[in-house]
C-alpha cells in the first residue's frame, strides 16, 4: 500500500515536470508579452523594447527556460512579472476562496446529485423521476457564466439578498464569506449536480434489481436502511469516480465563475496572467493544477478502499 | 384674504423657505467620513506613474501623489506644490521653480527642492520626461527653488509638468534613492490620501492623510483644493463590466469607473445613480501605418480619408452618441487654448464615397487587401474597424481584418511591417508637441510631410500663445492634408455614480477628493 503511494507520487511529480515544460514552449510561443500590461496601451518602442531588456524576455527562449527549469527543479516557482510578488505566494494567496468555492460548490454538487438521483431511482418511471430528470437536464444545458449573471440580477440587484461580487476572507468574518459564496457555488455546483445526479440513480436503479437487495427486502429491512446503507454505498463506486471528475472539471470552471462574481482565486489569477503574458504565473499555476488534479485521482482511487472491501492496491 | 389666512400663508411660506432651503443646502453640505467603493477595471501594474503610463496608474496613484503644477476645469496651469507658475529665462533656456513651502509628505518629511530634482531626475531617465528634459540641467537653486537648464527651448515644459498624463509626480528623494529605476508599489507622496494597503489582484486601499496641506484655491478641474471628505477610499479591481454596473445597482459599489457605454440608458433613467462623463477622453482616430508600403501612398490614404463616414462608425462602435463628439480639432476644446476646429476642416469626416472612388482610381492602388488590426478586448474597436472596413470596401478598397487578443495586438503594432491601420483610443494632449501620434517617434512611423514638420519643429520652440495657435493652424492642416491620421472623434470616458456620492469639480482624470458620501 505505502509503495503504492509512494508510486503515485513519484508519477505525480513526473507529470507535473513535463506539463510544466510543455506549458512554458506553448506559452511562449504566443505572441506579445507582459510589457503592454505593465507600460500601458501607448508606450513608444523604446520604452517597451527597455522593459523587455531589463526583464529578460529579449534572451533566446532555451536561455529562459533554462533559467525557469533550474530553479523549478528546486521548488522555485519565480516571481510574477506583472505582480513583483513570488508565484507561490500568488497563488498561495488566492488558494482560499478558489478552494472554498470548490469545496461549496461540490458540496452543493453532491448532496443535490446524489439526492435527486436516489430518489429519482426509488421513484423510477414516476412523475419524481421525470421531473428530477428534467432538473438534470437543465443544468446540464445552462452555461455557468449565464447562470450567475442571472443569479445576480435576481438575488442581488432585485431581491438584494446577496452581494452581487466579492469576497471577503473566512478569518474576517465566516458568514460573509459564506453570503458571498454561495451564489457562485450554486451557480458553478448545479451543472455537475445533474451530471452526478443522472450517474446516481442510473447506478442505484442497477443496485436496487441486486438480488442481496431482494434478500435484505426479504429480511425485514426497513426501506430507507436497504436503499441507504446497502445499495446505496454500492452505487456510489463509480458515483465517486464522476465525483472526482465532476470537482476536476468545477476546478477548470471556477475561472469563469470567478470572473462574473469578480473572486479573487486562483482561476481568475490564471485567465488575467494569460492576458498579462504574466508567463511565471501561468507556469506556475498550471503545474499546481496538474498537481490537484493528479491528487484528487489519487484520493479517489484511495477512497476505493474504504467502500470496497475487495479493492487491493500493493 | 383674511387676517389668519395670510398669516397662515406667511407662515407656510416661511416654513417652506426654510425646509427647501434646509434641504439644498442640506444636500449640498459636504459630510465627511465614509468609504468609497470605486470598481475598478482591473489590477494596476504599479502605483508608479514614473514606470507607467496607464491611465488606471495614474487615476489610482494621483490620490497620493502630486506635480507640480495642474490643470484648472479651463485647462490652464496652475501652481500645485510650486508656489507660483516658473519664471523663464528670456531666451526660454532657464526655468526657476519655487516650491511652496510646509508642504508633508506622508512620512512626515518636509518637500524641499532635492525631492523634486530627484523626482525630475527620475522622471526624465525612466518617464515621459526624456522627451524633455534629457539633456537638461536640473538642481537645487536653494532648498525651495530647482532650476531646470535647457539646452535648447521647449515652448511646452510648463504644460508637461502640469499634464496628468505627463506623469511627472514628485517623490521624496529618499524613497528614490532606496527604490532606484525600478517600480514604486509603496508611494509616499503629498496628497490628500495615503496607501494604506494594496492587495494585489484585489484592491488598492487608501486613506485620509491628515497632515495634508493644498493649495488655497478654489477646487477647479485637477487644480486647486482637494477637501478629503472621505475617510478611505477602495480600489477594487472588477474586469467583467456587467459585474462592476451590477454592483453599482446593487448597492456593493459606489463607483462603477469606465462603465459601459451601453448602460448609459438605464444610468439616465435610474433614480439611484447617474451618469459622469470625463471630457474631453481619448481621441478615437485610425491611426495609419506610415512604414506599410501600401500606407505611403498618400492618394490611398486620401481615398481612405474621404471614404469614411464617422457619425454612424462612432455610434456603432460605441453605441451611444452621448459619449462622443464629433470634432475636426486634434486638441480638444477642453483644453483650451490649442483647440482648432477650423484648420483642415474640409478634410474631415467627408464621408463621400464618389470621391473616394475618384482618388482610389487614380491612386494606382492594386487591390492589396489593407491590414485593419484590431483586439476584441476592447468592442469600441472592434466594432469600429468593422464599419471601417465596409465602409472602404464600398469604396473600392479590399480589407482584411487581423483580429487578435490585446496583448498580441501591441505586439504587431511594434512590428511596422505587420500592419496597415489600427482604430482605437489614443491619448490626447493641452499642447500638439505632446500628442503622440503626431511625433515621428511613435508606432505609427510617422515621418510627418515637410509642411507639417516644419511648423511642429518651429511650435515646440516656441512659447507665445498666438504665435503657437497661428503654427499649430498651419500644423492641422498639413496633418489633414498629409492624412498622418484619421481623425473621427472625440470620445468621452464615462464613470456611474450612486446618488448618495456627491463630486464638487469636474475633473479631467478621476479624482475622489472633492467627493463625499451621503
Amino acid at each position: 500500500m505505502i509503495a503504492y503511494v509512494a508510486r503515485r507520487l513519484g508519477s505525480m511529480l513526473a507529470t507535473m515536470l513535463v506539463v510544466g515544460v510543455v506549458v512554458f514552449f506553448v506559452i511562449h510561443a504566443i505572441p506579445g508579452d507582459v510589457t503592454s500590461a505593465l507600460l500601458g496601451a501607448e508606450a513608444s518602442p523604446a520604452q517597451i523594447e527597455a522593459l523587455r531588456k531589463r526583464l529578460n524576455l529579449d534572451q533566446p527562449v532555451v536561455v529562459q527556460f533554462a533559467s525557469w527549469f533550474g530553479a523549478l527543479l528546486q521548488g522555485d516557482l519565480g516571481q510574477s512579472t506583472y505582480m513583483r510578488t513570488s508565484v507561490l505566494g500568488a497563488i498561495g494567496q488566492r488558494l482560499e476562496p478558489t478552494g472554498l468555492l470548490t469545496l461549496l460548490a461540490t458540496v452543493i454538487a453532491v448532496a443535490l446529485g446524489v439526492g435527486l438521483g436516489v430518489i429519482a431511482a426509488v421513484r423510477h418511471n414516476s412523475i419524481v423521476d421525470y421531473g428530477v430528470m428534467f432538473i438534470a437536464m437543465l443544468g446540464l444545458s445552462i452555461p455557468t457564466f449565464w447562470l450567475g449573471l442571472l443569479m445576480i440580477m435576481f438575488f442581488a440587484v432585485y431581491l438584494r439578498w446577496l452581494p452581487a461580487a466579492g469576497y471577503v476572507a473566512l478569518a474576517e468574518s465566516p458568514i460573509d464569506t459564506f453570503r458571498y459564496l454561495v451564489m457562485p457555488a450554486v451557480a458553478l455546483g448545479f451543472s455537475q449536480a445533474a451530471v452526478i445526479a443522472r450517474m446516481t440513480r442510473a447506478s442505484m436503479l442497477d443496485c436496487l434489481r441486486e438480488d442481496y437487495v431482494r434478500t435484505a427486502h426479504s429480511k425485514g429491512l426497513r426501506r430507507r436502511r436497504v436503499v441507504l446503507r446497502h445499495a446505496l454505498r454500492n452505487a456510489m463506486l463509480p458515483v465517486l469516480t464522476v465525483i472526482g471528475l465532476s470537482i476536476a472539471t468545477m476546478a477548470g470552471g471556477v475561472v469563469v465563475t470567478e470572473t462574473v462574481f469578480n473572486i479573487p482565486g486562483a482561476g481568475r489569477l490564471v485567465v488575467e496572467s494569460i492576458q498579462r503574458r504574466d508567463y511565471p504565473v501561468i507556469q506556475g499555476a498550471v503545474v499546481a493544477v496538474a498537481f490537484v488534479y493528479a491528487f484528487i485521482n489519487l484520493v479517489v482511487d484511495l477512497s476505493y478502499l474504504g467502500l470496497d472491501p475487495r479493492v487491493r492496491y500493493s | 384674504m383674511s387676517r389668519v389666512h395670510s398669516r397662515l400663508l406667511v407662515v407656510s411660506l416661511f416654513l417652506s423657505a426654510f425646509l427647501v432651503g434646509g434641504m439644498v443646502f442640506g444636500q449640498a453640505t459636504p459630510r465627511f467620513g465614509g468609504t468609497l467603493k470605486v470598481a475598478i477595471t482591473g489590477d494596476p501594474p504599479t502605483l508608479d506613474p514614473h514606470t507607467s503610463s496607464a491611465a488606471i496608474v495614474l487615476e489610482v496613484s494621483s490620490h497620493a501623489l502630486e506635480y507640480l503644477y495642474a490643470r484648472d476645469a479651463d485647462g490652464v496651469v496652475q501652481p500645485m506644490l510650486a508656489s507660483a507658475l516658473p519664471e523663464v529665462s528670456d531666451d526660454g533656456l532657464t526655468y526657476t521653480i519655487s516650491l511652496r513651502e510646509g508642504v508633508p509628505f506622508h512620512d512626515g518629511h518636509i518637500l524641499d527642492a532635492d525631492d523634486v530634482v530627484a523626482s525630475l531626475d527620475r522622471w526624465r531617465r525612466i518617464g515621459f520626461g526624456k522627451a524633455y528634459l534629457a539633456n537638461a540641467d536640473i538642481e537645487a537653486a536653494d532648498a525651495h527653488t530647482v532650476t531646470i537648464t535647457l539646452p535648447a527651448p521647449i515652448g511646452v515644459l510648463t504644460s508637461v509638468l502640469g499634464w496628468t498624463e505627463g506623469a511627472a509626480v514628485i517623490f521624496t528623494a529618499a524613497q528614490i534613492a532606496e527604490v532606484g529605476d525600478g517600480p514604486i508599489d509603496a508611494p509616499i507622496g503629498t496628497g490628500p490620501y495615503r496607501l494604506k494597503e494594496w492587495k494585489r489582484g484585489q484592491e488598492v486601499v487608501f486613506e485620509r492623510f491628515d497632515g495634508y496641506v493644498g493649495v488655497d484655491a478654489e477646487a477647479s478641474g485637477d487644480a486647486g483644493q482637494k477637501h478629503a471628505y472621505l475617510d478611505s477610499i477602495r480600489f477594487i479591481a472588477v474586469p467583467d463590466s456587467a459585474t462592476r454596473q451590477a454592483g453599482l445597482e446593487s448597492g456593493e459599489f459606489d463607483v462603477n469607473y469606465r462603465a459601459a457605454a451601453s448602460d448609459l440608458e438605464f444610468i439616465n433613467s435610474s433614480s439611484n445613480m447617474y451618469p459622469w462623463m470625463m471630457r474631453p477622453g481619448y481621441n478615437y482616430i485610425a491611426l495609419i501605418n506610415h512604414a506599410s508600403p501600401l500606407m505611403q501612398n498618400l492618394e490611398v490614404r486620401r481615398a481612405l480619408q474621404a471614404a469614411i463616414d464617422v457619425y454612424p462608425l462612432a455610434l456603432g462602435a460605441f453605441g451611444d452618441d452621448s459619449v462622443f463628439a464629433l470634432t475636426p480639432s486634434i486638441v480638444p476644446r477642453e483644453y483650451g487654448a490649442m483647440a482648432n476646429d477650423e484648420a483642415g476642416a474640409e478634410l474631415y469626416d467627408i464621408g463621400d464615397l464618389a470621391e473616394a472612388k475618384a482618388i482610389l482610381a487614380a491612386s494606382g492602388y492594386d487591390g492589396t487587401p489593407i491590414r485593419w488590426l484590431t483586439s476584441r478586448d476592447y468592442d469600441y474597436q472592434y466594432r469600429g474597424t468593422l464599419i471601417a472596413v465596409d465602409q472602404t470596401s464600398a469604396a473600392g478598397f479590399n480589407g482584411e481584418i487581423v483580429v487578435r487578443d490585446w496583448a498580441t495586438t501591441v505586439s504587431i503594432r511594434s512590428d511596422p511591417t505587420a500592419w496597415d491601420i489600427f482604430i482605437g483610443n489614443f491619448t490626447i494632449a493641452p499642447e500638439p508637441e505632446m500628442i503622440a501620434y503626431l511625433t515621428s517617434a511613435y508606432l505609427n512611423n510617422y515621418p510627418g510631410s515637410e509642411a507639417f514638420r516644419s511648423k511642429m519643429d518651429e511650435l515646440s520652440r516656441t512659447s507665445d500663445l498666438a504665435t503657437r495657435q497661428a503654427l499649430w493652424a498651419d500644423a492641422q492642416a498639413a496633418f489633414y492634408e498629409d492624412v498622418g491620421a484619421i481623425q473621427m472623434v472625440n470620445a468621452f470616458l464615462l464613470n456611474a455614480y450612486a446618488s448618495s456620492v456627491h463630486v464638487e469639480a469636474r475633473y479631467f482624470l478621476f479624482q475622489a477628493w472633492n467627493t463625499w458620501k451621503e
